[in-house]
């Protein structure tokens, strides 16, 4: 028993290190089963409510519930809801929760599903709200750096970019809070710096940071290069995209002063800071991150969904 | 419950505070007590939300609770959490959207200076963004 049936997961610190655990059990366990599918959840039903575009988040939850034998409903886009008519989050949630077993949302409102948890009877799951929480990427990083290297403890990792309004990057940031003798590198123009209230937090657990300017200081040291996207829709600022446009990026030279075993992740999708050459060097992982978002989300609805 | 009340602050500081107050009470006498104001507040209720707005905006005000002719040193209270009493700044902040049914909750991180964090959308709201302007929360929501 988890304890994880009928949860909400709004933040990545809403479970334990143990819960943690028991999801990238449950996902290794399910990695056999991507392709043919189990019918664990039969008859359940997936309600995914985006209302900012995603690829894999959405792909992913939706292909775990049909893989898990449920079902899916909802929108990729709320232009073809009633919220075009102006309805509200609240009305929505409600309805989602009369119809499913699950509610999947992704809104650029901050709050957005911890509200949809107070509403909701049924699990709330938190795909992205605004610049806040992203768990499931999160786990799905997590369970990379599992993966890799066996364990997540111990491992010095540096986060690239634009820190500030990247919430892949800030719930990282948290998630790690939870493993031992971590070493944090945070990568980013001084413009982009991760925010305040996140860096309290690292302090509040005693997580060792470092915040630098210059990726190439650190890629010798570092196991784990994690880059992000300059999330130019989230800059209020027009000007502030402008400034900071093109201020970092990865390149394969760069690589080359890297750990034999040093992995590049990334959110996905990237723009200019991944090179395609570097696709074909050996610290590729950003593509193998996103296929273990499938197990690792099967295995969420797996323990959640009841 | 309506008490009197005796409060000193600094005079540079009274004309917000005597506005806010005369709304609350039956009767305020106002002196000068050299750098100070002294307010004596006839009638006032001092509620949760005027006890968190006293100990938010006024960090260093003297409160005294009169009784019998004599005043009691009275604490305004900062509770752990603050629900319904400041609204938060942050315009992406799903309690800042007039539809939804969320009312504005804060975390009080720390006293002195004062910190708080907003359990919605994880962002701080320090001394120097609080205003009184904040304080009027319009949202009734029965969650």
């Amino acid at each position: 028993m988890t304890g994880l049936k009928g949860r909400d997961f709004i933040a990545i610190t809403d479970f334990t290190r143990t819960e943690l655990e028991s999801i990238f059990e449950v996902a290794d366990s399910m990695r056999k089963y991507v392709k043919q599918g189990l019918q664990t959840l039969q008859g359940r039903i997936l309600v995914t409510l985006f209302f900012e575009p995603s690829t894999r988040t959405r792909l992913s939850f939706e292909t775990a519930m049909l893989r898990l034998g449920g079902g899916v409903t909802g929108f990729a886009d709320p232009s073809y809801s009633r919220v075009v008519t102006g309805e509200s989050l609240a009305d929505t949630i409600r309805m989602a929760d009369s119809y499913g077993n699950v509610i999947l949302l992704r809104h650029k409102i901050e709050g957005s599903a911890r509200l949809a948890a107070e509403i909701a009877s049924i699990p709330v799951i938190n795909a992205g709200d605004g610049t806040q929480h992203h768990p499931t990427q999160t786990l799905t990083d997590l369970y990379t750096i599992r993966n890799e290297f066996g364990r997540i403890d111990d491992i010095k990792i540096a986060i690239l970019g634009d820190l500030k309004h990247t919430r892949s990057a800030s719930s990282l940031c948290l998630g790690l809070t939870h493993y031992k003798n971590i070493q944090l590198y945070l990568v980013s123009p001084s413009e982009l710096r991760a925010k305040d209230e996140v860096k309290d937090y690292l302090k509040g657990k005693k997580i060792k940071f470092i915040e630098i300017d210059n990726v190439e200081d650190v890629i010798p040291e570092v196991d784990v290069l994690y880059v992000t996207r300059l999330q130019k829709e989230r800059m209020t600022d027009p000007s502030e995209y402008e400034r900071v446009k093109g201020s970092y990026f990865i390149s394969k030279r760069m690589l080359d002063r890297a750990k034999k075993g040093m992995i590049v992740m990334h959110h996905l999708p990237r723009i200019d800071e991944i090179p395609l050459k570097i696709d074909y060097t050996a610290h590729a992982r950003y593509f193998q991150q996103a296929a273990l978002g499938l197990p690792v989300r099967m295995a969420l609805l797996s323990l959640i969904v009841e | 419950m309506k008490n009197n009340f005796f409060l000193k602050v600094e005079f540079s500081r009274i004309a917000e505070l005597i506005d806010f107050l005369v709304q609350h009470c039956e009767e305020l006498r106002i002196t000068r007590e050299g750098e100070n104001a002294g307010i004596e507040a006839r009638g006032l209720e001092m509620d949760a939300a005027l006890s968190a707005r006293l100990a938010i905006l006024y960090p260093e005000i003297e409160v005294n609770i009169i009784e019998d002719g004599k005043r009691e040193r009275f604490e305004p209270d900062l509770p752990v959490t603050l629900r319904g009493i400041l609204n938060c700044p942050n315009p992406n902040c799903v309690t800042s959207q007039p539809r939804e049914p969320a009312l504005p909750e804060f975390v009080v991180v720390s006293r002195r200076p004062i910190l708080l964090l907003c359990t919605y959308c994880g962002r701080y709201l320090n001394q120097n963004r609080i205003t009184a302007e904040l304080f009027k929360v319009n949202k009734k929501v029965p969650l």
